[in-house]
């Protein structure tokens, strides 16, 4: 008899077995098919030169990945059918076992369901180490390393869906919520980033969206785990999460309405509370995305508009099991004046975010570039900051004036962008991110841009010494295969002291010159540095010097390249940039063409190829045939650069 | 034995059942009518620990139901449709109910197996709609609760079978003084099993009554007088009255010794007293709640 109140009863792990025993079976098939077969079929030794692989979650990551993500919430659906079919449910709940105990026995079961072909694979694996000569690639400690990390985020995932099941009355809902709710910090994340530049002015929106945010999601994170082990805090707040998910469960399943069944939220107030979630997170996506595309305060409110009716039309849909639904006008109307109130107090700016800019003496050095991505590319080394005092108040007052001057409404995309980073004395950062039209801020940048200490920091050439300089090359753009090579140590020593001249002298309207650079200079020095830089049109020197040396020719395309040209207004030539173009079209329109003309006087080429720009876009285009390569560039004059005898002919 | 006291319960934020008070004596059968959405499943779903109430008490032996294992453990319920584990064989819903209940009994399940000649290893939802409700009937009763509590019962059985499942019921009771509540949405197919009945409408309670005391309390009588009727009926508490001719029928409340000593008084030519069906004895007691009654005589 004392079985009988005992609190796990056999015939209920018995049925849960039978139910979704199967679940645990297909897993470890799928696991064994990824991990176990796998290193059997690469096992030879000549197979085995050619593995590079350090640890469990490299076989097959992509199965391994579709398998922890899919199992723990199809598990936890099927686990807790009996909650979400009535007539299942009143039968388990008529049953004399409180409710407690069977939630202990399911989501308990569930876990060792989870955890048996996990710890058998890892046998199995542990049992082809030694004969495989598995020691080669990794340790055991990745085996066990490779068990905790996929058991941690099985487990947060299927305890989830546990959580998520105990809400609502609908397997398929708690399917989806499951996938929603773990995607829901990273999207808010993004969702907010994307959305609070729109009012909070200077809001870095990128840099808050791109670190490191994917460790928000176990979803999401667990995409890297082939590539990182994840710290002793996140696994802390792994095991955190699965003991809080696990009676939350619980909780919530003791004070679930077994009436409520097949409704697709079983709490009643969790409808209103999911009805407004979904409305503003559609309302920020579709504010985001017409601010991103289109930008502009109109785009933006339309976008919410519409992003927020179809959110709370969905919800209704949902909540309602139907796509024929009466649309609660009320709730909507509480929502607008909810997010107008909000509104209005960003307005106010109570944190003074705004307006916050660090004092000089606070500041510790200060980034500024044109765009995150110039901070953030660890690519290359650090990031540029500047140090000196002028240079930082300089920035400063650049920064002032943009919060004093730009309309805030006037944030749309495909304006300059100005990135500034301030890392204060006490550790801290400050992080703005600004549209602006660079044109009306030319003084403030002029001085930075000219500045010795920007200069230095943004031009490599700085750090080669001229004596230990072993090579130039320099390619020109175009296509050509011609080169110019500089090896004499006297003319590598003058040629490095006049580009660093020319740099030193360039001024902002030089360095801002939209003008295809001549060629790339690759400069050699130490052995096996090497310092990268173009020829910009404006150093004349350099090109006297190179003239001296006799290695223009070879420096840079002239007409002795090119064979002929053939030039045309761009209005008689119909080129569709939407749908993308190549060269060869548009040179074969414009031989076509009737009101082209054909350039073969070389001293025109020369004239024609000096004031191009290098791109397509412009009143005027000409393109040359290069010879050698059979090919064509295309380039293009504006109304004031055109050559004077193109526009003759071309009238 | 069970005692319900003013429960509420609403679903759907409406009030499905509203204000019940009932009381059952242990080893009576309590039929509990109604038509389609007086809230029958309800109640009998608040009873059996499935639902807790919103309001008032459920209590059987002074204990109450909801989440209390001790007392579940002495319940069983058949929901309308009966439902199965998946995939379970007889077999095993038996040894799964072995393993709930603490007083099942094997020996009978196995008799009544043969008594329904049922097939204990075939899958459950591979039999028809009646071989379940049979398969049910024979789990609960080897469940041997004390408390038996059926949800539309009858529904998909032919009368053959109607009447085993009736007798075998009533055997239960008489052997070991099991309670059962019954629901129903129709009065004749319980009328010859219950001993109280319940008629609910719109989640209340309209009416109650013991079916002995009903039966024996209301008569149907046939009355002729030579010359004019005497005003003989004014101290009889009459339902109902009709002429046909000369004979008056008249529906009368009342011991029946005491009708017929005191009709005899005024010697009537014709004096009969008939039987009334329970159909006839609802229809004449409640004309103003006449619609849930007259959906549960159809």
């Amino acid at each position: 008899m004392q079985s009988k109140t005992s609190l796990i009863k056999r015939e209920i792990l018995k049925t849960i077995f039978r139910s979704v025993g199967w679940v645990s079976i297909v897993y470890f098939l799928g696991l064994f098919f990824a991990i176990p077969l796998d290193i059997i079929m690469n096992s030879s030794e000549e197979q085995q030169k050619f593995l590079d692989i350090d640890n469990l979650f490299q076989y097959n990551f992509q199965l391994q990945f579709i398998f922890s993500i899919s199992v723990p919430v199809a598990l936890s659906v099927f686990l807790f059918r009996y909650t979400q079919v009535k007539q299942y449910s009143d039968l388990m709940h008529s049953l004399p076992v409180k409710r407690e105990s069977i939630f202990h026995q399911y989501a308990l079961t569930g876990i060792i369901l989870l955890i048996l072909p996990v710890l058998l694979i890892a046998l199995i694996v542990l049992v082809l180490y030694q004969p495989l000569n598995l020691q080669d690639f990794y340790s055991v400690w990745e085996i066990i390393n490779w068990v905790g990390i996929t058991l941690l985020f099985n487990i947060v995932i299927y305890l989830a869906g546990v959580s998520v099941g105990m809400l609502t009355g609908l397997s398929a809902v708690q399917g989806v919520l499951t996938y929603i709710f773990l995607l829901l910090p990273v999207g808010l994340i993004v969702l907010v980033s994307i959305n609070l530049p729109f009012y909070l002015f200077g809001y870095p929106g990128q840099y808050y969206m791109e670190s490191k945010f994917e460790k928000f999601s176990p979803l999401i994170a667990f995409t890297q785990m082939n590539m990182r082990t994840p710290s002793i805090v996140e696994a802390a707040i792994y095991l955190i999460l699965i003991v809080s998910l696990y009676f939350l469960g619980l909780q919530i399943y003791k004070r679930r309405r077994m009436e409520a069944v097949s409704h697709a939220l079983v709490f009643p107030i969790t409808k209103p509370i999911f009805k407004f979630c979904v409305t503003f997170c559609t309302m920020l996506l579709g504010g985001g995305y017409f601010g991103e595309m289109q930008g502009g305060m109109t785009w933006i409110t339309a976008g919410y508009v519409f992003g927020a009716l179809i959110g709370y039309a969905a919800a209704e849909m949902v909540l309602q099991k139907s796509w024929r639904v009466t649309i609660h006008v009320k709730g909507l109307m509480v929502y607008t004046a909810i997010m107008a109130a909000l509104l209005i107090l960003f307005q106010f700016d109570l944190t003074q975010y705004e307006k916050r800019i660090p004092h000089s003496n606070e500041i510790e050095r200060v980034h500024f570039s044109e765009s995150y991505y110039l901070y953030s590319d660890n690519d290359h080394e650090e990031p540029l900051y500047l140090k000196e005092y002028e240079n930082i108040d300089l920035v400063r007052r650049f920064h002032e004036t943009i919060i004093k001057g730009e309309n805030r409404l006037a944030q749309i995309p495909g304006r300059d962008s100005v990135f500034i980073v301030y890392e204060l004395k006490n550790g801290e950062k400050l992080v703005r991110d600004y549209r602006i039209n660079k044109k009306e801020y030319k003084p403030f940048l002029k001085l930075i841009y000219e500045s010795d200490e920007y200069k230095m920091a943004t031009n490599e050439i700085y750090q080669v010494s001229a004596d230990e300089t072993s090579k130039i090359t320099i390619t020109p753009s175009g296509p050509v295969t011609k080169r110019a090579v500089i090896t004499d140590k006297g003319d590598l020593k003058e040629a490095v002291e006049i580009l660093t001249e020319e740099v030193d002298t360039a001024s902002y309207e030089e360095l801002q010159g939209i003008d295809e650079p001549y060629a790339h200079i690759e400069i050699y020095y130490n052995d096996s540095q090497k310092a990268y830089m173009t020829w910009n049109p404006s150093y004349i020197r350099f090109e006297e010097w190179l003239e001296k040396k006799s290695l223009l020719n070879d420096a840079k395309v002239n007409s002795n390249d090119i064979s002929y040209a053939v030039a045309a207004k761009a209005k008689d030539i119909d080129i569709n940039f939407a749908a993308g173009y190549s060269y060869e079209e548009v040179f074969e329109k414009m031989s076509d063409s009737k009101s082209s003309i054909k350039i073969t006087d070389k001293e025109q080429i020369e004239s024609s190829l000096r004031n191009s720009n290098g791109y397509i876009e412009g009143d005027y285009i000409i393109a040359f045939y290069f010879d050698e390569q059979r090919t064509m560039d295309i380039k293009s004059y504006t109304e004031k650069t055109v050559p004077d005898f193109i526009k003759e002919r071309l009238q | 034995m069970i005692k319900i006291r003013n429960v509420r319960k609403s679903l759907e934020e409406m009030d499905a059942v509203e204000n019940i008070c009932i009381e059952v004596n242990k080893g009576s059968i309590y039929g509990l009518l109604g038509s389609n959405g007086a809230g029958k499943t309800t109640l009998l779903k608040l009873l059996a620990g499935i639902y807790a109430e919103d309001e008032g008490s459920i209590a059987i032996d002074g204990q109450p139901v909801f989440e209390n294992p001790q007392m579940k453990d002495k319940i069983f319920f058949i929901q309308d449709h009966p439902y199965f584990l998946p995939q379970y064989t007889v077999k095993q819903m038996a040894q799964f109910y072995k393993n709930i209940y603490s007083r099942w009994d094997e020996e009978r399940f196995e008799e009544l197996a043969a008594i329904f000649e049922i097939d204990i290893h075939k899958k459950i939802h591979r039999f028809s709609k009646g071989i379940q409700r049979q398969a049910a009937f024979i789990l609960a009763l080897s469940a041997r609760p004390e408390v038996l509590i059926l949800d539309e019962p009858m529904d998909g059985l032919d009368p053959v079978m109607r009447k085993k499942v009736k007798s075998l019921l009533i055997d239960e009771v008489a052997e070991r003084e099991m309670t059962i509540l019954i629901s129903s949405h129709n009065l004749r197919e319980v009328e010859d099993l219950c001993d109280f009945i319940g008629i609910m409408h719109n989640g209340r309670m309209i009416l109650e009554k013991d079916l002995d005391d009903l039966k024996t309390d209301t008569h149907k009588i046939q009355v002729a007088f030579k010359g004019p009727v005497p005003a003989l009926f004014d101290p009889l508490k009459i339902l109902h009255k009709e002429k046909r001719g000369s004979i008056m029928i008249c529906i009368v409340k009342g011991d029946a010794k005491e009708i017929s000593s005191y009709v005899e008084q005024f010697k009537p030519v014709i004096f009969d007293m008939l039987p009334l069906t329970l159909e006839e004895i609802f229809i004449y007691e409640m004309g103003d709640i006449g619609y849930a009654v007259q959906n549960i005589l159809d």
